[in-house]
């Protein structure tokens, strides 16, 4: 659940509006209203839908009793399992009664599904049946459990069902971690098999548990099961959807015809209750407490709202979602099995807008969806996908230098290195004159002033001057790094015994190293950065280069000092620093790169930054070799166990950090204790 | 490792020798207690009550005036508010307990006067009425009224209670110098006055509650069949954030949390024998909580009052991540108790009579007297500059400079809207968050310096619009006002006042002392007068309240409260950022005020009970129309309540702000509202030209329909659904409008 991870920037949010005169929103919802912002975070936006009534009691007189279930029959009437009552009731979009369906089979129903012609499916737990009515709500049939051998002695307890176009069943079942039940709708219900099945996550830990642990040991642990899948939609297209509690990731699915899951949804709620989808194809799901999410087909989020009522009694806060039902009109039911009651929301303006945007977006009608979404930028210019959609119709009238401003804004890195490189290729075609006659000229220059020179030695100043400057110890002791490329041997050599280097060269060459870190990490072009804009933290990349090197170097001068290395720790020091040359040659021409490339040419990035760090790698390794004196052998030994002092130093640092903190705690806990009772301070 | 737990273990038995002692010492302190002084009047000597007459529900007759009656029932206090003209009458006591009730709300709503009380370590308030404990009272006549002195003598707690008829109606006095704790072991808590006046079983008769939640919201009286779990109980003036929990719940970050209570008031409306009255706090608001208990939350009844809070109980923490101990605060709160209830009956008993009484209540206390003319103008509010981090330093972000906001203000008045009142926030060196705390008058040389400044304020009065520099004289920016923390409070728990902002250049800030912050703000009011600035914009203490800690010493709310009146005092040509009504006579506009409530589920609607309060007395702007989601609702919403509307615009682009501390301001630029502010500023100029600065005397709700009646004579009919509609002869569209003014009609339908 990626909205976890935000939740501790929000809560400090939260707090900081307390205080400062909020300039965001406050309009009447009771919750806020969150979208994905061009850095794929939350972020807040307007209300996209307001609370617009509450139905406690059905035609005015039938109240719910622990509902479970709620779908949009073709009627255009709400189907509830009132669970607590043993029926379902029909009501109207309004909240009027029109009929309720109850026979002495029904037991505990669970979950509700309405055919095309009306028919009514019930899924009955407690009974272990499906109970099929008529849309007068006259039993037609019942459906058992499937007897067939390939469903075995699996539990058979109905919990939500959908029905397709064919009449095919699609049970989810109590404690059946093996799918969806799939039975046919021929010989009273044969079973066809299961569908769409959740698996089990494999990380380093369970494969470790399936390696050592007995079957018996296994069997105990409760996240070797898969998680079950606890409700069911279906769209028009007869895709099934799916939700399953527990998990943080892929708890919400949609199955293709193969029970495949084609959705790659941007954010995953732990406790999804309820799935449905909409006329355009949107997708709503409400999670148990409270949170609804609307996803557009492809599984992105558009809006997150409402919340958990903890005592706050506001209009539109949920205690425990149970059920969801998008209407013809855009507007959502949701349904509450502990209020007992259906709240009614409807989208507001600015969700109107971008709904019909969207609509049009989706339909690759771009320059139809370009008013609206300019509607929604002026309601929120920072809203990440009318920045796209807005980009994408740009884009396609040739406004490039506005679609590239749009999709950065939008996030979109495909449409921005588009755009860019349209920009590119207009500005290359415009410049490329001049860029030839540049270098031609610069040849002409550079030619005739080599001939001036040694005809007359006209630059013999600037030579000299340059000489002298190479000259300087320290000078000559940092341009002794670029020998390192041609020949390492000779550099150890130079470090050890003729002294070509000092520490304090070394420690210019970390400082080159380091700015070169950093820009590259803060000033590389908008497609190849790795850090949000305005990002900055210039000391904690120094003390983490810093900490890093030093770390490195002593755990390695601690390893060879056992491993009759002949290195000392000032020349490993040295040779290590020396030994990102590679590194300090290359990244410029990355850095400049990428402030030029598109990603179609971003192999040139990627091929230079793999040669770049492959040298190093290398001369890392030989400079350990040279450095000692080792064989091959013993260098990689060395290398080793260099890497395992300093996971254990790290290891050790964290302990102590643990044991600090807890004493620290302690101390503080005298001291708050101390406080309360004198009142000092 | 083995060392290292063996000092562990030695260090932990010191400290808790430490805490031992600690302990031990604790006993010596004691609780401070309230003690009457020698000051109080002394009780009316041999004007005893003497029952006669025929009873009205065992209550006798004992004053009147040509309005009203009030009779008494001496055992337990009650009264009995009888209008002379009708005949009609509201009980402070029920008569009938109802069976189901528990016994402790038996006896509270059976007496006139509740007390809670705090007993020794015991940390819970336990209810002392006039039924179930044993009490003793002591009671004289006065002309108008009578004074009654209640003693607990198991508790040892004793106070008077002051009651006056007057030609509104009954106030009801309990002076803190009054209250006498004989016993330590026995605190004050709380007190509820008449709590169950006008109060109704089940929802038996027709009428509402009103509660002063955002603009104002009615609790209709009916039978809720049990469906609601917890009355409406919310402190006055916001909560006491120096000492109440303020993040609880894990999910904080998702609601949006609810108004605050602007106005000391609350009321019961009886639709059926049309009485009603509304509750004023005269003394004693920043430490009362309004409290209006549906039935089926507390008891069966439908009742509305008002707790005066003398000692919360709060969480002291010991640990640096959990664990705490309960506490009372170190004294009590230190106010007198006055309310009163003012009654009006006839076609006013409805919640905009109520609005008009208290409307009349302010004026005849002379609140409005420094608010400017209402004139009809549109807030444009710009903003200033804000910062960025960048490598090695922190870059300006100009967002409107201020040869900008004269452009745009030249811009607006050539389209027409001649009118403009405008806070410029973040116009100091810093900008909005970097420029806190503002000492001095330092507008930021980014924008433009002070001749810039200047300009502007020459090209805003010449077209009609005043600029209003945002000042905010509490909030101090942790990393630009590292000198001010020794000037910070402390919470009651002595830990220091943290505030943490999701930003990405600034992340924390601290409070200041309200001493300090009316030094910097009188140091500041001097530097505008010399400057000759237009206008000041006072934000963020027009809306806090908090008892703190400074130096060891303890504040409450009305201590700070008294610092931040004078602090507004000192300034001239302010508006107030959505004032607390105590600060509403400093006032000569107020902006940002709620346009709705919080939406609770047992309120049946909102009304504009805060706008017809101000309507026609004191120019008042809204939240920004920016961040509506609804325009045509909210502009319908404007209408109706007559309050102005007001919208946040910058020069460039709010994206500009992503990496800012104000990224959460999406919508701004000012070239897309122009044609907003312009479209808006018609329709409303025309609305308002109608009803000419006339305060509101009638407002009425049928479904989605709404009629709002002007003392000049102008009615307005707006319709909230998307269906047309019609009140009585008045036809309107779906978001559609009609002014009506003596034979005039203008109208329409909300694009």
């Amino acid at each position: 659940m990626k909205i976890k991870k935000n939740i501790r920037t929000a809560i400090i949010l939260v707090v900081a509006f307390c205080l400062l005169t909020p300039v965001g929103v406050y309009a009447g919802a009771p919750y806020k209203t969150w979208t994905r912002n061009y850095e794929y975070d939350m972020t807040e936006t307007q209300s996209a839908y307001e609370p617009f009534e509450e139905i406690t009691k059905i035609g005015g007189e039938l109240s719910l009793k622990e509902p479970a279930d709620m779908r949009l029959g073709p009627d255009n009437n709400l189907y509830i399992a009132d669970t607590g009552n043993r029926r379902v009731i029909v009501s109207t979009l309004e909240g009027e009664l029109v009929r309720v369906i109850s026979s002495e089979e029904m037991k505990m129903p669970k979950g509700v599904f309405v055919t095309q012609n009306g028919e009514v499916y019930v899924a009955d737990e407690l009974a272990g049946k499906i109970l099929i009515y008529s849309s007068e709500g006259e039993l037609l049939r019942t459906i058992g459990k499937p007897t067939h051998p390939l469903f075995g002695i699996a539990a058979f307890k109905p919990q939500k069902l959908v029905v397709d176009k064919r009449g095919n069943l699609y049970i989810a079942s109590t404690g059946n971690t093996n799918g969806i039940i799939q039975l046919s709708p021929n010989n009273g219900g044969e079973f066809l098999g299961y569908f769409g099945a959740n698996k089990t996550r494999v990380n380093l830990l369970t494969i470790f548990r399936k390696t050592f642990f007995s079957e018996a040991q296994l069997s105990r642990l409760a996240d070797v099961v898969p998680i079950t899948i606890s409700n069911l939609g279906i769209d028009e297209k007869g895709l099934i959807y799916t939700v399953s509690q527990g998990d943080d990731i892929l708890t919400l699915k949609k199955l293709n015809m193969a029970g495949i899951n084609v959705l790659d949804a941007d954010w995953y709620d732990e406790y999804p209750a309820a799935v449905t989808t909409n006329d355009y194809g949107n997708i709503f799901m409400a999670s148990k407490s409270g949170f609804i999410y609307e996803y557009n087909s492809e599984g992105q989020v558009i809006f997150i709202f409402g919340s958990q009522d903890d005592g706050r009694q506001r209009v539109g806060l949920f205690n425990t979602v149970s059920g969801i039902v998008a209407d013809h009109q855009g507007r959502l039911y949701v349904l509450d099995s502990v209020k007992n009651s259906i709240q009614v929301f409807i989208p507001t303006e600015f969700a109107d807008l971008v709904h019909d945007a969207f609509v049009k977006f989706e339909a690759g009608r771009y320059q139809e969806s370009k008013e609206p979404w300019q509607e929604v930028i002026q309601m929120n210019s920072l809203f990440s996908y009318a920045n796209i959609g807005l980009g994408e119709a740009l884009f396609r009238e040739g406004g490039f230098t506005e679609a590239l401003q749009s999709f950065r804004l939008g996030g979109s890195y495909k449409g921005y290195s588009e755009a860019f490189w349209e920009l590119r290729s207009e500005w290359l075609h415009k410049n490329m004159i001049y860029f030839i006659i540049g270098i031609a000229v610069f040849f002409v220059v550079w030619n005739v002033l080599k001939l001036l020179d040694r005809r007359f030695a006209v630059l013999a100043p600037v030579k000299g001057q340059l000489q002298r400057v190479g000259d300087v110890k320290l000078v000559n002791h940092i341009m002794f790094m670029f020998h390192n490329i041609k020949n390492p041997n000779d550099t150890a050599y130079g470090i050890r015994f003729e002294k070509k280097a000092s520490v304090g060269s070394a420690f210019i060459v970390l400082l080159i190293f380091y700015i070169l870190f950093v820009w590259e990490k803060y000033f590389s072009g908008f497609l190849f950065k790795r850090v949000p804009d305005g990002y900055f933290d210039l000391v904690g990349d120094a003390m983490w280069v810093l900490s890093i090197f030093f770390m490195v170097t002593f755990c390695c001068y601690l390893v060879c000092t056992i491993t009759e290395g002949e290195a000392k720790f000032k020349d490993l020091f040295i040779g290590f620093i020396y030994a990102l040359v590679p590194f300090i040659i290359i990244k410029p021409f990355v850095i400049v790169m990428s402030n030029v490339l598109t990603y179609n040419e971003a192999v040139f990035i990627t091929f230079a930054n793999v040669i770049a760090y492959t040298y190093t790698a290398i001369l890392l390794i030989l400079t350990i070799k040279n450095l000692n004196d080792y064989s091959v052998k013993e260098t990689f030994r060395t290398i080793f166990l260099t890497a395992f002092t300093v996971a254990i130093i790290t290891l050790v640092l964290f302990v102590i950090y643990i044991l600090v903190s807890q004493v620290f705690e302690f101390v503080s806990t005298v001291f708050g204790e101390v406080v309360y009772r004198f009142g000092l301070l | 490792m083995a060392c290292f737990s063996d000092r562990k273990n030695v260090f932990a038995a010191l400290m808790a020798v430490v805490l031992i002692i600690c302990l031990a010492f604790s006993g010596m302190f004691t609780a401070k207690i309230m003690g009457a002084s020698g000051q109080l009047q002394p009780m009316p000597a041999n004007s005893p009550f003497v029952p006669s007459g025929e009873p009205v529900e065992d209550h006798y007759f004992l004053c009147e005036n040509e309005n009203w009656k009030l009779y008494l029932k001496p055992e337990t206090l009650s009264v009995l508010v009888m209008d002379k003209h009708t005949g009609e009458y509201m009980v402070s006591t029920v008569s009938e307990p109802c069976e189901q009730d528990l016994q402790a709300w038996k006896g509270f709503y059976q007496s006139g006067v509740v007390l809670e009380y705090i007993k020794g370590t015991n940390l819970n308030y336990t209810m002392a009425d006039l039924v179930n404990t044993p009490n003793d009272i002591k009671l004289a006549v006065v002309e108008d009224g009578f004074w009654a002195e209640i003693t607990y003598p198991e508790l040892s707690i004793s106070y008077r209670l002051v009651v006056t008829l007057d030609e509104y109606g009954v106030v009801a006095e309990i002076p803190q110098e009054s209250i006498v704790e004989g016993d330590e072991t026995f605190a004050v808590g709380c007190f509820y006055i008449f709590p169950f006046l006008g109060s109704v079983y089940e929802g038996s008769r027709d009428g509402y509650m009103f509660i002063p939640d955002g603009q104002g919201a009615i609790i209709e009286l009916m039978d809720n069949e049990g469906r609601f779990t917890q009355p409406f109980s919310v402190p006055v003036y916001g909560s006491n954030i120096g000492i109440d929990d303020w993040s609880s719940s894990s999910m904080e970050f998702s609601y949006n949390e609810s108004m605050e209570i602007l106005m000391p008031v609350f009321g019961m409306v009886h639709s059926d024998t049309q009485m009603a009255f509304i509750g004023i706090i005269e003394e004693g608001d920043y430490f009362a909580k309004i409290e209006a208990s549906p039935n089926g939350t507390l008891t069966l009844f439908d009742w509305v009052t008002a707790k005066f809070v003398y000692r919360q109980v709060y969480m002291q923490p010991t640990g640096q991540s959990s664990g705490g101990l309960l506490m009372r605060t170190e004294r009590a709160n230190n106010f007198d108790i006055k309310i009163r209830f003012d009654f009006v009956n006839g076609d006013q008993a409805n919640y905009a009579g109520l609005a008009v009484r208290y409307r009349e209540y302010l004026k005849e206390k002379g609140v409005f007297a420094s608010a400017d003319e209402e004139e009809f103008k549109v807030q444009v509010d710009f903003f200033g500059a804000d910062k960025k981090n960048w490598a090695l330093f922190k870059l300006n972000v100009n967002m409107t400079t201020f040869k900008q906001a004269g452009e745009i203000i030249e811009t607006l008045k050539q389209d027409g809207v001649d009118g403009i009142l405008s806070v410029y926030r973040g116009w100091q060196k810093g900008g909005v968050y970097g420029g806190l705390p503002t000492k001095g008058y330092t507008p930021a040389g980014n924008l433009g310096g002070k001749s810039e400044l200047n300009n502007l304020f020459e090209t805003a009065e010449n077209n009609n619009a005043k600029i209003y520099l945002e000042h905010d004289p509490m909030v101090v920016n942790k990393e630009t006002g590292l000198f001010e923390s020794m000037n910070s409070i402390k919470r009651v728990t002595k830990k220091t006042f943290d505030i943490y902002w999701n930003g990405r250049v600034y992340d924390q800030a601290f409070l200041l002392t309200p001493e300090r912050s009316l030094a910097i703000s009188n140091n500041l009011a001097k530097s505008f007068e010399k400057n000759s600035v237009p206008g000041v914009a006072l934000t963020n203490v027009t809306h806090m309240l908090t008892s703190y800690y400074y130096k060891g010493v303890y504040m409450d709310r009305g201590d700070n409260m008294k610092v931040y009146k004078e602090l507004a005092e000192g300034l001239t040509n302010k508006i107030l950022d959505r004032p607390y009504a105590y600060l509403w006579s400093e006032a000569s506009a107020m902006y940002n005020l709620p346009i709705g409530g919080s939406s609770y589920t047992y309120t049946s609607s909102e009304i504009p009970f805060l706008s017809i309060v101000l309507s026609g007395q004191i120019p008042h702007y809204v939240e920004y129309t920016n961040f509506q989601a609804n325009q045509k609702k909210f502009l319908l919403q404007l209408i109706e309540s007559g309050a102005f509307p007001s919208f946040l615009v910058t020069h460039e682009d709010p994206f500009k702000l992503q990496e800012t501390n104000s990224s959460d301001i999406y919508s701004s630029l000012f070239d897309l509202y122009r044609p907003k502010i312009v479209e808006m500023y018609n329709i409303l100029k025309e609305v308002y030209g109608l009803t000419d600065g006339s305060p509101i005397i009638g407002h009425e709700m049928r479904g989605k329909l709404t009629r709002v009646i002007y003392e000049n004579g102008t009615e307005i009919y707006l319709n909230y659904s998307e269906k047309p509609g019609s009140w009585d002869e008045h036809d309107l569209e779906g978001y559609g409008y009609q002014v009506v003014n003596k034979g005039r009609e203008i109208g329409g339908e909300v694009e």
